[in-house]
């Protein structure tokens, strides 16, 4: 009985032409691995000495006097202060990558984002607007949605800019990437021009607000918003499997990948919605964030190859450990304060982005 | 078989194809020929499912308006005249997508398709290498091998399978255009079907079993190769001279410009 496993295996050993399953498992392992170890130290690390143990230890047993005091802050600041947020950051990171993916596939270009189509101008502006004229003209709607009228404002945003991007790029049942692209330039170009007019009448305290929300940051972070969060995101990851396989067809162009089976249409569609929804509520909690969504897929395509069975999940784990990381870097680097971490992801993404560039002309990647 | 009936596709305000009627049998290879702009490739594209069209188009006995792209791609494979890759895959990811669309059974099953597929376009040892690193004409030769690995027999649950080849061999040299003939024909051979449009009129009278000739989006002539390749339809259809040499011992016909160059 036990001589048959030494025989069945031909298809683990004989092949050399098919992507090997197995060694895609191993790399997912691996980057799943690094997010349980990156998440840790993020829920570990901060400005205070709370310990994640003293904090865990508190649930199995009820300290008295003065170790009490110290067990319930930490317990607080653990649970609620860095647990939603580097699960918000992690949500954000793996949403912002996937998409970055997600898009480059479908547009047949490195260098394609969620930014590139217009959705984060849509969102900024969404942002921008609130944070302008909800004292004044929005005050009714501020009334009913409290704190999370910004970040719905951002949502709606760029959820408004994905709609009418669609209207103008799909004619007679059909989706032109091409017009889309440059629909999503013209569509980016007009909000940035609207947001430069809100800018332009903000008084002095929003214009300081505008400046830190679009430079990105984590800092807000409840659990309110990283289950608002969670709600969008974990379901459109659920997704990504099942595009990997047409993405692959559509490096080919539209046509070939309809020939090969893809129900082209219908894909794009579930493509671009969940683009714009994951897009609009990441940068709705944590603001502008760039960078992630173009060089974490970059990153595994130079080592693993473009085959998107492997570049989506690997890029949703990739995505999420780099933004994890960032945070904690952004978090302590000017301990007790902390920066924005849009500038941080900028200052290491932009030189890495422009290195890759320059590699790419004589290697595999672009 | 492949049924056209009175099929128009309009581009741009323009009417590309005008009511095109042929049938195209398995087991045979159909050339579709004719000048530049005359609708052979706009032809195969309304077949291939990419452009909308007027009249009807039946694949093996069913509306072609009615079949998923799933049920298409077991059904038939297309062999464009360029494709872009936008990312740089090996030859054998290029390959395995072929695969997947075509539904090979077992893991070992693929890499047998795979290795006969490479092996027929004489691309063997290259599957390792990067796709967009190829010469025009080995990139064109890969996507035919992709094209058979998604059609790897010439027949399905009894049915005929079809190969759509718009000008398969006009990026390679004479020896692989040979090659790529021969794999075109042995597959019709087989009880498949080979819809392919061709500029070479040769290799045509050598391969084709049925020709199609278009003229200005119209059918002009359709027939044998004898039949169709003639010198007033030629020179009707191309607007030059030709000459039709027949060896009259094995058939073959030779067409050649008429005017030497001086």
């Amino acid at each position: 009985m036990e001589k048959r496993e030494n025989f069945a295996p031909a298809r683990a050993t004989g092949g050399r032409m098919l992507r090997s399953a197995a060694s895609d498992r191993l790399g997912l392992a691996l980057l799943a691995l690094l997010s349980v170890v990156i998440f840790a130290a993020s829920v570990t690390t901060g400005a205070s000495s709370a310990s994640i143990l003293g904090a865990l230890g508190s649930l199995f047993s009820d300290p008295a006097g003065q170790a009490a005091q110290t067990v319930v802050r930490d317990r607080v600041i653990v649970f609620d202060i860095r647990l939603p947020r580097a699960l918000l950051g992690f949500l954000t990171g793996a949403a912002l990558a996937v998409c970055g993916a997600v898009m480059q596939g479908l547009f047949r270009n490195p260098l394609a984002d969620p930014g590139v189509v217009g959705v984060s101008a849509g969102a900024s502006l969404g942002a921008v607007a609130w944070i302008v004229l909800g004292q004044t003209v929005l005050a009714p709607i501020g009334a009913i949605f409290g704190i999370f009228s910004l970040p719905l404002a951002a949502f709606l945003g760029g959820l408004l800019v994905t709609f009418i991007l669609y209207k103008l790029a799909s004619q007679g049942g059909e989706t032109h990437i091409g017009t889309l692209l440059i629909a999503g330039i013209a569509i980016s170009a007009l909000a940035l021009a609207l947001t430069g007019l809100l800018v332009y009448m903000a008084d002095d305290q929003q214009l300081r607000d505008i400046t830190f929300w679009s430079l990105g940051s984590l800092a807000g972070s409840t659990w309110e918003k990283a289950i608002i969060a969670a709600i969008v995101i974990v379901p459109a990851m659920a997704v990504v499997p099942f595009l990997g396989r047409g993405l692959n067809a559509f490096t080919l162009g539209e046509a070939a990948a309809f020939h090969m089976g893809v129900p082209v249409e219908a894909f794009k569609r579930v493509a671009i919605i969940m683009v714009a929804a994951v897009t609009g509520v990441s940068v709705a909690f944590s603001g502008g964030i760039g960078f992630v969504g173009i060089i974490v897929p970059h990153l595994l395509r130079l080592v693993a190859g473009p085959d998107h069975r492997f570049l989506l999940p690997a890029s949703a784990l990739l995505g999420g450990c780099l933004l994890l990381a960032a945070d904690m870097i952004a978090r302590v680097i000017v301990a007790p304060a902390e920066l924005p971490i849009g500038i941080l992801t900028a200052l290491l993404g932009a030189p890495f982005f422009l290195w890759i560039l320059f590699r790419g002309r004589v290697g595999r990647v672009m | 078989m492949i049924r056209l009936d009175k099929v128009s596709v309009t581009l741009g305000g323009r009417q590309v194809v005008s009511e095109a009627s042929f049938a195209a049998e398995a087991g045979r290879l159909t050339a579709i020929i004719g000048p530049n702009g005359s609708g052979k490739t706009t032809t195969l594209r309304a077949i291939s499912g990419d452009r909308t069209y007027s009249g009807h188009i039946e694949i093996e006995g069913r509306d072609l308006r009615s079949m998923s792209a799933a049920e298409l791609a077991l059904e038939r494979g297309v062999l464009q005249q360029s494709v872009n890759l936008g990312f740089p895959f090996r030859v054998k990811e290029i390959l395995e997508m072929g695969i997947i669309a075509g539904n090979a059974g077992s893991a070992e099953e693929a890499e047998r398709i795979m290795l006969a597929a490479l092996r027929a376009v004489d691309l063997e040892g290259f599957e390792d290498r990067v796709a967009t690193a190829l010469s025009g004409g080995e990139q064109s030769r890969m996507h035919m091998a992709r094209v058979l690995c998604q059609i790897s027999t010439p027949t399905y649950n009894g049915k005929a399978r079809w190969l759509f080849l718009d000008e398969p061999v006009a990026a390679l040299d004479v020896k692989h255009q040979l090659a790529i003939m021969k794999v075109a024909k042995s597959f019709a051979d087989q009880g498949g079907g080979v819809l392919a449009v061709m500029h070479d009129l040769n290799l045509t009278a050598m391969f084709a079993d049925h020709v199609v000739m278009y003229r200005q989006g119209r059918i002009f002539a359709a027939g044998t190769p004898a039949e169709v390749l003639t010198p007033s339809n030629l020179s009707a259809v191309y607007g030059c001279e030709l000459e039709v040499i027949r060896d009259s011992d094995t058939g073959r016909i030779r067409i050649h410009p008429a005017e030497l160059v001086a």
